[in-house]
């Protein structure tokens, strides 16, 4: 009797549950089956950006070569642009935004302690847009360039900018050595900014 | 629990695109570094030509112009400049700096440094100095916090040959070198 309870309750839970399986593999089937009811169009509204990436929190500038010879050091910036095309356009731009400190005696951005003392950088190797031109001395009171980034343009290898690799500049700086400067350690806050339109 | 559990990771999944998006920043800073230390540097005139005038066997005499470039330490820092004379004259049978023809021969030279310019006061050696083909001797030394300008600043020395009647004519050369020194 109890075997017999068991093998209806067996039978009872194959049916159900075999049931419920047949339904699940059959339903796709149903999928298919059915009828287009409509299209939807999707939009993406891509609006132009710039973002920097790997900004190195610091960098030292060191003598190279003979004495008195100008502090150097090499900043490396990772970013994505991408611009409005015919009439947008993008800049990276760099300030010094805390100057050295002045009444200490050494360098000086805002106040040069000799005429001729100053930090001064140039552009090499954007992977996108166009390095800045020539050598250019940095600032305390306007941004100045690195990189213009062109119309229609943006990140990406290959055409239409088809991943998202980040794009590179180098910027080299140069610090006069003015043997006025008292010996000691220095420090300024340079600030990027990138934009795009 | 399960509910705070189910909260959670949707939220999660929820966040994940923005925190991406957050990697980028239109503005970041750089924290420009630079230790100065103490240096020095000069600039000598190629060739000093001593000659005699006025009088037959006045000594001969010249002068090398310097330019020189220095900062010393704030604290403790110091610094010189020297000289020595590091090729003798030769050919032979003329003036001698290591082995004088005659007792009294000598190379002696005077010193005039102007002051660094920024910071601090030039010592010049005491005149006269004899030259000296074994050892550096002082054109000038400076003190801690010396600083030049960004041109340099100016010294000179003074030379004063004797002009030994047991010299053979003919011309003659020697070497001396300067050496200028910052801590």
């Amino acid at each position: 009797m109890l075997l017999l309870r068991n093998v209806k309750h067996f039978l009872t839970w194959v049916f159900v549950y075999g049931l419920g399986g047949v339904v699940m593999l059959l339903a796709p089937q149903g999928c298919n089956a059915q009828t287009t009811l409509g299209t939807q169009t999707l939009t993406l509204d891509l609006e132009p950006a710039g973002l920097l990436y790997t900004i190195p929190s610091s960098v030292s500038l060191t003598h190279t070569g003979t004495t008195f010879s100008a502090f150097t050091g090499a900043v490396t910036l990772d970013y994505r642009a991408r611009t409005t095309a015919s009439t947008g356009g993008g800049t990276i731009t760099v300030k010094v935004t805390t100057d050295f400190t002045c009444s200490s005696g050494g360098p000086c951005i805002g106040t040069p302690p000799s005429p001729g003392d100053a930090l001064t950088y140039t552009c090499t190797g954007a992977t996108l847009g166009a390095n800045c031109s020539g050598t250019q001395t940095a600032s305390t009171t306007t941004a100045t360039n690195i990189v213009t980034v062109p119309a229609g343009a943006c990140t990406g290898a290959g055409s239409p900018c088809n991943n998202a690799a980040t794009n590179t500049v180098s910027v080299n700086f140069k610090l006069t050595d003015d043997p006025k400067y008292k010996t000691g350690s220095f420090s300024a806050t340079i600030t990027w900014t990138i934009s795009a339109t | 629990m399960k509910k705070t559990f189910y909260l959670a990771a949707i939220a999660l999944l929820l966040t994940a695109p923005i925190a991406r998006a957050q990697l980028g920043t239109t503005t970041g800073t750089t924290t420009v570094n630079v230790t100065v230390a103490a240096e020095a540097a000069l600039t000598v005139g190629s060739t000093t030509n001593l000659t005699s005038t006025g009088t037959n066997f006045s000594s001969y005499t010249g002068t090398t112009s310097l330019t020189y470039f220095i900062r010393t330490t704030q604290s403790g820092g110091s610094g010189f400049i020297k000289l020595e004379v590091t090729t003798d004259f030769a050919p032979a049978g003329g003036p001698s700096v290591a082995t004088p023809p005659t007792t009294g021969d000598a190379l002696n030279y005077s010193c005039t440094v102007a002051n660094p310019g920024n910071n601090g006061t030039a010592t010049a050696c005491t005149s006269p100095t004899t030259a000296s083909t074994t050892s550096q001797t002082s054109v000038a030394t400076f003190g801690a916090d010396n600083r030049s300008v960004i041109g340099g600043n100016s010294a000179s020395v003074g030379w004063t040959l004797t002009n030994d009647p047991k010299y053979k004519t003919g011309s003659y050369s020697a070497v001396v070198t300067f050496t200028i020194s910052a801590s």
